[in-house]
């Protein structure tokens, strides 16, 4: 089989990121199915170019593309390999609906163990009891301030740490996912329940709800807990993943 | 080729299979793999087999391994322990299938 040089790699790589495959850990498995069937295409006599094309198109990319002039009056016909890449935009939202929906299972079942673990339900039982009884010991203004503390380094914590893979190991399609379930389900649960029900919050009468603030800490608490053990055992999976490459 | 819908909902089973006979492979091998088991009647395309390997790898079913070669990285899929018993059941399922079949379009063929 005819082997690549190491300039046509890197031609393919860069080929792949013009196609904007931005995740080094999809570029690289992208990297190799490309390469390999280049090579296989090259024993049918054609040259590297077209041999590109062929596999360009077999993942279901198109060679051409149309847009419109500037004065919005003819159609401009783009004909190259990097005139369209829905090929590999389905290969990647693919890969990441079916990481969501693992990280999704996972979510589930952290928030089930939860609930069944002795320890942790009657801490967490006996933490909603003790706020409960905090009413009109502590005021409602410290207690929003914090709950939202602990959200704040709920969230910081996980962004910290997946910053600082980002700038490590770069753009991985799994941190992205990661990253992106955690801090939307966090910031989308917290921002509902601080945001959107003033009243609920503090009352038709602006008097703090100390009923509705023990609500949200019944709904967060496991929340946080399931999102941050998540998190982390999911991050160590990528490291482990990185780690092979080393 | 062949009626690929009719192949489509034993994607998973095939790469299973595969990979339960070859140890470890990669994405490419396989779709060459099936083409030559099938004398190129079925040829797996790439649309198809990475959703399948990405879902598979996500269940927990698939570890991957990472290697240098020829002037790049290739990434190995490879059964995990889950994978392992899973192939066993998936097997199973289809076989059952494969006789059901059988016994509708031709009652007197036996797959023993």
């Amino acid at each position: 089989m005819a082997q690549l040089t190491k300039d046509q790699i890197l031609f393919i790589d860069d080929y792949l990121k013009r196609n904007k495959v931005k995740y080094w850990d999809v570029r690289m498995e992208l990297l190799d199915h490309v390469a390999s069937a280049i090579e296989d295409e090259l024993k049918k006599s054609i040259s590297f170019e077209q041999a590109l094309q062929n596999v360009h198109l077999s993942f279901g990319n198109k060679k051409t593309s149309k847009s419109l002039n500037k004065s919005r009056t003819a159609w401009i016909i783009n004909e190259s390999i990097y005139a369209d890449n829905s090929g590999y935009k389905k290969f990647i939202g693919d890969k990441q609906k079916a990481l969501q929906s693992n990280l999704r299972k996972m979510y589930g079942q952290a928030l089930i163990t939860f609930f069944k673990t002795p320890l942790l339900l009657v801490t967490y039982i006996l933490l909603l009891y003790i706020l409960f009884k905090a009413n009109g010991h502590i005021g409602g203004e410290a207690l929003l301030k914090g709950l939202a503390s602990i959200v704040s380094i709920g969230v910081a914590i996980p962004f910290c740490f997946s910053l600082f893979h980002f700038i490590k190991y770069g753009r991985s399609i799994y941190l992205s996912v990661l990253s992106g379930l955690t801090f939307g389900l966090l910031y989308g649960v917290s921002s509902l329940l601080f945001y959107l029900p003033k009243g609920f919050i503090f009352g038709d009468d602006k008097v703090f709800s100390h009923g509705y603030f023990v609500v949200m800490c019944a709904i967060l608490v496991p929340l946080l807990f399931t999102q941050t053990k998540v998190f982390f055992s999911y991050l160590s999976k990528i490291k482990k993943i990185q780690s092979r490459l080393a | 080729m062949a009626n690929s819908k009719l192949y489509k909902g034993s994607l998973n089973t095939i790469i299973l299979k595969l990979l339960e006979e070859q140890g470890k492979m990669y994405g490419y091998e396989i779709t060459q793999k099936v083409k030559v088991l099938t004398k190129g009647e079925l040829s797996i395309t790439e649309g198809a087999l990475y959703p399948a390997l990405h879902k598979l790898e996500a269940e927990g079913l698939l570890d991957v391994e990472v290697a240098k070669v020829d002037n790049r990285l290739r990434k190995y899929y490879k059964l995990t322990e889950a994978g392992e018993k899973e192939t066993v059941n998936r097997l199973a399922e289809l076989e059952e299938f494969i006789r059901s079949m059988q016994q509708l379009v031709n009652p007197n063929w036996s797959i023993n």
